[in-house]
């Protein structure tokens, strides 16, 4: 090997090691970046590593066994998920993906005769062979192995002071039907009677989309956008939504630092946009109170709107909610 | 061979058995027939007495709304008077176990006979062009049906226990569903008998009925054409018990039946269970003979009879493959089935307590393609030449792994709270984007399409192409591929930006690309091995053993799989007998967390495991005289070489 | 693959492989988040002809107090009040309070055995009381609320009757006052607002009869003796109850003021001018607060207990806020501490604006239209009166006067805590 291609194999890593941090940093949010565009950059980021593991493979013959490959594949997997992957994803999450990879990364090493042959045979050497360095390491495999799993049994035995782990089912069952200022509303089936169009007919879901960015403010508004404006000032004022939803309904309102969990973020693609009007009415009238065994702890301070709103008023301010959102509500019609 | 000289004669025997046949297929319906003309006779006199009580079905609406009633209403079950138990064990553990093992072993008997009139009529057409090839089929054909015949009695046996225990752990609720289904219930038994009867002749005419693909031949066919028919209206029957539990109809609000047995058998979720129930059935089956020819394969003493399994493993799991990349669809449609049916079941399982059950069954369904990739890696050790396709693999898996990866975040994910203030939200602003369908549908149709370009590798790895379009097809076959892809990961990315509703709508374009590929790549990949030069024999028996391994995998994952949808089937009726109309009120009415299902699953399909091993011993044992002419049928076999576009 | 094995180990190997697959796979069902989807509650539905005494006796248990375990309700500072509210006036325990009607303390709950006798055996007393003997003469015609006329024979038939018909037989001391003991403050129990059915009565009894000794059951006997039929004949017209919500019940701002009284039982003890329910209460002072929480506020009682600093208000809207909201602040000469403490758990602002300015808005004028008088234990003395009369006009002028500053916000006497802070809002 020349030395030109050591050379440039050595700013390849060099390079490496000093983008991954900035990109790390990039993704954390305070960066130039959004996250979409930094997971465009890591993918970039992958091609790039495939293409120089190529590069010093193929084009430079600098052969890396498997048995070498294999952990150092899934070293990097754990810094792409545990370093590079921000905002941190929970360990449970971290764990799962670790899992996959781990087997993937098996079969990578066992997908053909050859390379199984390549990842297998050092492991029979050090099991089977009695020359001197089979035995070393094997000596060394049977303290290191059993090692390691007492190490973890410890950590596992000492006794943790973090918080429980809460899990909270998001969106839990509605019950059938619900029964708000005497009236019975049947989830299933229960329209929202404010979703009216300029004729005055219920406005098919979807329709509404015209009414998109539409200025409800001014004086002469279709019939839909006076129903957004007044569920607006349900939102703003008569019951202050806005403090715990936010004012861009992101969940980030002036007091939603104070709970745990968090108040809902409407503008997630994952909040009402998945769910159905009744279901968000439901949450709406009832609140943390009325949520069923399932949802348990009933980890949720959104009071029962019921009692300081009448029933209209629920109806307008989800409108307002899904108009501002942009957001459709879920239909299976 | 039937002593039937001249081709006039054994046409004519050939026909009339086919026409008895056809009267024995309508056979089991006359009791239904005698049925509603005495019930026909019954309203009348009734007509004359008084004016009969209406009532409103739960479910149908319109014309069909109200019906007369014609049914006690559902009784109140009451805690030790209408529940049995055997100490503090779980009754419903017990109902579970035997019902799991009962589905297990039907689904066998169902879908094996499924496989082995494909196997026949391949063997029938290919007897024309290649005795040897056509007979091949057929003796394989012939050793599935040993199996699936000793495997009928054990179902029948089954059957027996699941109804002893009905009866014993739930008889208030066994009275009021048998008080319902009662005719049904009749004719399902008249045609278990019937099926037996096919069976039966099915198989023990195999050999008697043999001559080629003549009349007999043909005939034999339709007898076994006849089983399926049978087998499935049997299992669409019991079905409906099934899918009447989970969502009734026919019937009013106190469960009172209002007189019309097909509302109640027709209720909503009965046909996407079915259609569901048929595809799983045919994936398992597959997935459960590959597992026996793999075991054989391990077994095997010499490299004819290694041949020979590796050969049957490979066309069972090619079959259960085949059933299994339409299954996520017809999964769709039932979910969408039981939305339409009820927002709260719906949320229930996608979204509330039985979400998690969800993941695990993502689990097992990226466990299945992963498997089948590995697989087809592996397998294609056999094939001379495959060295060349060596380093893609590795690019395959990458996209299988980062499929699953998107496949198998969950929606709401486990964390503590230092965690979730850590995230800033319950949704990553990363990977909170796969826990949505948009990713889950594209991640799979990936998966899909990546084992369908793994399965056109594999077809052409040992020929060199030699038509004189091979540039142009290769160009055809590339921008196929990445023209779905392209399109798959669009239209998820394009998900994102429309209503949930129209979202579901894009599904369907993605699977039409995903199909696009199967189809019209396979088709173009033939097409282009026609004339090909041979690099050389496909050497049956020199998959690893490895490969093997994986088909136990496929296997277990398939029974597995349908253990835990059977378990989140029956749990989202949470605590009803019947869905809203009949409820349970024993101790065990609780739906059991995962955990516990996934021990109990486990058991189960340990338990299946164990006994189709016995009945794989038993049909062994039966063969052991003929196992040397079979051993040599097997060299003789293995010999031959078998296009690999033919299967 | 180069060597020969045995069947033997092949078939060992794959088991292991199935175990090793099946056991990842359960381990990792187990390692997922576990829910356990319990069935909710049923509805109570009885089958009275195969409902054992036992079950009858858990049922009453929880109709009075709402829960299986009344003493460690007590315990945790809380009534134990079911849906029968059964201990807001009877006594169940000795370290509960509550004496405007008899007291049902069983013998083995109280370890210093002064009464000496159970309600049991107590109602096979009561029976051949000349006292009862003498309603029976009374009421021949029926009595005028709930039409029964009074034929109880045993103990448990007079249970039953009591609950039905509770001014059929008062006991002595406990009528309303100057009835002479004819008018029991009770409510008729299977009507509302407590309106239990016939099943819930008797399993009421069977809980008495049973507290003590469980042999001593008669109760379901006894109701189908009482009424010549049996029981449950007539529950099938009965709609099943609604669902109740979880949780104390909450005055709404949405509400009537007669919604809120009989919501929060305000009439069990008070008497209110122009709300139906609340015309016998004789716990608590009569509620005219236009007229009373001026005179009140003005008191030399009053006035020491803002020296104490237990008091603070100083308006008569604050007054009655503070009476509402922490009963114990001020307690109006002639009473007992006995009000229910936790109703500032129990209103919304809304819901208390709604109550207050109703009860702001009786005067003295108002319960002599509606025939009511102060109790005899209230110091202002009869209404009728005439310089009662002239008191009246004073404290209404002052009302008037003051009611325009109610959203004023005063610094009380003491000078230390703004009125509003006490109204415990939660």
């Amino acid at each position: 090997m020349s030395m030109f291609k050591k050379k440039t194999l050595l700013t390849q890593v060099l390079v490496l090691i000093l983008v991954a941090p900035v990109l790390a940093w990039a993704g954390g949010g305070g960066g130039p970046f959004s996250a979409g565009t930094f997971s465009f950059i890591k993918v970039g980021l992958v091609i790039f590593a495939i293409f120089s593991a190529w590069l010093i493979k193929d084009k430079m013959g600098i052969p890396l066994p498997k048995l070498i490959q294999a952990p150092l594949l899934w070293v990097l997997c754990y810094i792409n998920f545990r370093v590079i992957l921000q905002p941190p994803i929970p360990f449970s999450l971290l764990a799962m993906y670790m899992g996959v990879c781990t087997v993937a990364i098996f079969l990578y090493c066992s997908i053909t005769a050859s390379s199984w042959e390549e990842f297998s045979h050092p492991i029979a050497v050090m099991l089977r062979e009695d020359h001197g360095t089979a035995k070393m390491s094997r000596y060394a495999t049977f303290l290191i192995v059993p090692g390691l799993i007492a190490f973890q049994t410890y950590n596992q035995m000492l006794p943790k002071f973090g918080e429980p782990i809460e899990l909270r089912t998001v969106h839990p069952a509605p019950p059938a039907s619900i029964n708000v200022h005497k009236k019975l509303v049947t989830l299933q089936t229960a329209e929202n009677p404010f979703r009216i169009g300029d004729d005055g007919n219920y406005l098919k879901v979807g329709d509404e989309s015209q009414y998109f960015g539409g200025n409800s403010w001014t004086g002469d508004v279709p019939k839909f956008l006076q129903q957004v404006r007044e569920g607006g000032v349900v939102f703003f004022g008569t019951a202050g939504c806005f403090y715990c939803h936010g004012d861009n309904l992101d969940g980030k309102g002036p007091f939603s630092f104070a709970f745990n969990p968090i108040p809902a973020n409407f503008a997630d693609p994952g909040t009402i946009s998945q769910l159905q009007e009744t279901f968000v009415f439901w949450r709406v009238a009832k609140g943390g109170p009325d949520l069923s065994r399932e949802a348990f702890p009933w980890a949720s301070a959104m009071p029962p709107w019921e009692k300081h709103l009448t029933t209209n008023e629920i109806w307008k301010v989800i409108i307002f909610e899904y108009w501002h959102t942009g957001f459709f509500p879920r239909t299976w019609g | 061979m039937l002593n039937l000289n001249g081709e006039k004669k054994k046409k004519i025997g050939a026909w009339l058995l086919l026409s008895m046949i056809g009267m024995l297929v309508l056979l089991p319906f006359t009791p239904a027939v005698v049925m509603a003309a005495e019930e026909k006779a019954a309203e009348a006199a009734a007509e004359g007495d008084a004016e009969p009580e209406k009532a409103k079905d739960v479910f149908y609406k319109g014309p069909g709304e109200f019906g007369i009633v014609s049914g006690p209403p559902a009784k109140e079950m009451v805690y030790p008077d209408d529940y049995g138990s055997y100490g503090d064990f779980q009754s419903r553990t017990i109902i579970w176990i035997a019902n799991q093992q009962h589905l297990y072993f039907g689904s066998f008997v169902l879908a094996v006979p499924m496989f082995v009139w494909v196997m026949e009529l391949i063997g029938i057409l290919q007897y024309g062009k290649d005795r040897k090839a056509g007979k091949k089929f057929d003796d394989l054909a012939h050793e599935m049906m040993k199996i699936s015949l000793t495997a009928y009695s054990v179902t029948a046996i089954l059957g027996g226990i699941l109804i002893f225990s009905f009866l014993a752990l739930y008889p208030g609720f066994f009275r009021y569903l048998s008080g319902i289904f009662r005719p049904v219930m009749h004719i399902y038994a008249l045609l278990f008998i019937l099926e037996s009867g096919v069976l039966y002749v099915y198989y023990y005419g195999w050999d008697a009925m043999n001559d080629g693909d003549g009349d007999w031949k043909w005939s034999h066919l339709a007898l076994g054409t006849m089983l399926n028919a049978v087998g499935i209206v049997l299992m669409v029957m019991a079905n409906t018990w099934v899918s009447f539990m989970m969502s009734p109809a026919g019937v009013d609000a106190q469960g009172r039946f209002l007189g019309d047995i097909w509302k109640v058998m027709h209720n909503p979720l009965m046909v996407p269970i079915v259609i569901h129930r048929i595809l799983g059935n045919a994936a398992f089956g597959g997935g459960v003979v590959a597992a026996y020819a793999a075991f054989k394969f391990l077994a095997a003493k010499n490299i004819e009879e290694k041949g020979h399994y590796d050969w049957m493993s490979y066309i069972a799991m090619f079959m259960g493959i085949l059933a299994l990349i339409p299954l996520p669809f017809a999964g769709y449609w039932l979910m969408r089935e039981i939305y339409a049916y009820r927002q709260q079941m719906g949320i229930t399982l996608m979204g509330g307590l039985l979400a998690w059950v969800f993941i695990m069954q993502a689990t097992m369904i990226a466990t299945l393609f992963i498997t089948v990739n590995y697989y087809l890696f592996q397998a294609m050790g056999r094939m001379p030449g495959s060295e060349r396709y060596h380093r893609y693999f590795k690019y395959m898996l990458a996209i299988l792994v980062v499929s699953t990866i998107a496949w198998l975040t969950p929606h709401t994910l486990v964390m503590t709270p230092a965690e979730l203030k850590a995230m800033g939200g319950a949704q990553h602003p990363v990977v909170g984007n796969y826990g949505v369908m948009s990713a889950k549908n594209t991640a799979i149709n990936t998966m899909i399409t990546t084992t369908c370009v793994c399965f056109i590798i594999y077809q052409r790895c040992n020929f060199n192409v030699k038509v004189p379009w091979a540039w142009k097809g290769n160009l055809f076959l590339f921008f196929l591929v990445f023209g779905a892809e392209a399109n798959i990961v669009f239209l998820g990315i394009y998900g994102y930006f429309i209503p949930a509703n129209v979202r579901i709508g894009l599904s369907v374009p993605q699977v039409a690309s995903t199909l696009t590929v199967l189809f019209i790549g396979v088709w173009m990949n033939v097409k282009m091995l026609k004339g090909a030069e041979s690099v050389g024999e496909i050497r049956w028996g020199r998959m690893s053993v490895r490969g093997a391994y994986a088909l136990f995998m496929l296997a277990v994952a398939f029974t597995w799989t349908m253990a835990v949808m059977g378990y989140l089937r029956s749990s989202v009726r949470l605590h009803w007998h019947v869905n809203e109309i009949l409820r349970d009120n024993s101790p065990w009415a609780f739906t059991n967390p995962l955990g516990y299902a996934g021990n109990i699953n486990s058991f189960n399909v340990l338990l299946f495991w164990t006994m189709l091993l016995f009945v794989f011993w038993l049909s062994a044992l039966a063969g052991k005289g003929k196992e040397k002419v079979a051993a040599e049928a097997a060299a003789e076999a293995a010999g031959s070489a078998v296009p690999a576009g033919s299967h | 693959m180069a060597k020969k094995k045995g069947a033997g180990i092949i078939v060992f190997k794959v088991a292991l492989w199935y175990c090793t697959i099946l056991g990842i796979f359960a381990a990792y069902t187990n390692w997922l988040p576990q829910i356990r989807g319990d069935a909710p509650e049923a509805a109570v539905a009885i089958d009275v002809s195969a409902v054992t005494p036992e079950m009858l006796q858990e049922m009453g248990e929880k109709i009075i107090y709402g829960s299986h375990d009344p003493l460690g309700v007590l315990a945790r500072g809380e009534g134990p009040i079911g849906k029968g509210q059964c201990p807001l006036c009877h006594r169940f325990f000795m370290e509960q309070k509550a004496d405007r009607c008899p007291n049902m303390i069983a013998l083995k709950t109280e370890p210093q055995k002064l009464l000496q006798v159970s309600e049991e055996a107590r109602s096979h007393e009561r029976v051949k009381e000349p006292r009862y003997e003498e309603a029976k003469k009374r009421l021949a015609d029926g009595e005028k609320d709930s039409g029964i006329v009074p034929h109880a024979e045993t103990g448990g038939q007079y249970l039953i009757e009591s609950e039905y018909c509770p001014n059929c037989f008062v006991v002595e001391g406990f009528g309303l006052k100057g009835t002479n003991d004819t008018v029991s403050p009770m409510p008729i129990i299977n009507k509302p607002p407590i309106q239990l059915v016939d099943t819930e009565i008797v399993a009421v009894v069977s809980y008495l009869q049973m507290r003590d000794d469980p042999s001593k059951w008669t109760a379901k006997d006894d109701w189908e003796a009482y009424f010549g039929e049996e029981l449950g004949a007539n529950e099938e017209d009965a709609a099943p109850a609604e669902e109740k919500p979880a949780g104390p019940p909450v005055a709404l701002g949405s509400e009537s003021p007669e919604e809120i009284v009989t919501k929060m039982t305000c009439y069990a003890c008070h008497k209110i001018p122009g709300i139906s329910v609340a015309k016998t209460g004789a716990i608590g002072p009569l509620l005219i607060e236009g007229t009373n929480s001026a005179n009140r506020l003005k008191s030399p009682e009053y006035q020491a207990a803002v020296k104490a600093g237990k008091a603070h208000a100083t308006t008569p809207r604050e007054y009655v806020i503070e009476s509402i909201m922490d009963p114990g602040a001020f307690i109006v000469p002639g009473f007992a501490d006995d009000m229910m403490k936790d109703f500032k758990h129990k209103f919304t602002v809304s819901g208390l604006d709604v109550l207050v300015d109703y009860l702001l808005a009786q005067d003295e004028a108002a319960a002599l239209a509606d025939g009511m008088d102060r109790l005899p234990n209230e110091k202002e003395g009869p209404i009728k009166k005439p310089e009662a009369k002239v008191d009246t006009g004073e404290a209404v002028a002052k009302n008037k006067s003051m009611s325009d500053d109610k959203q004023t916000v005063k610094v009380s006497s003491s000078g230390v805590i703004e009125s509003s802070t006490f109204i415990g809002l939660n």
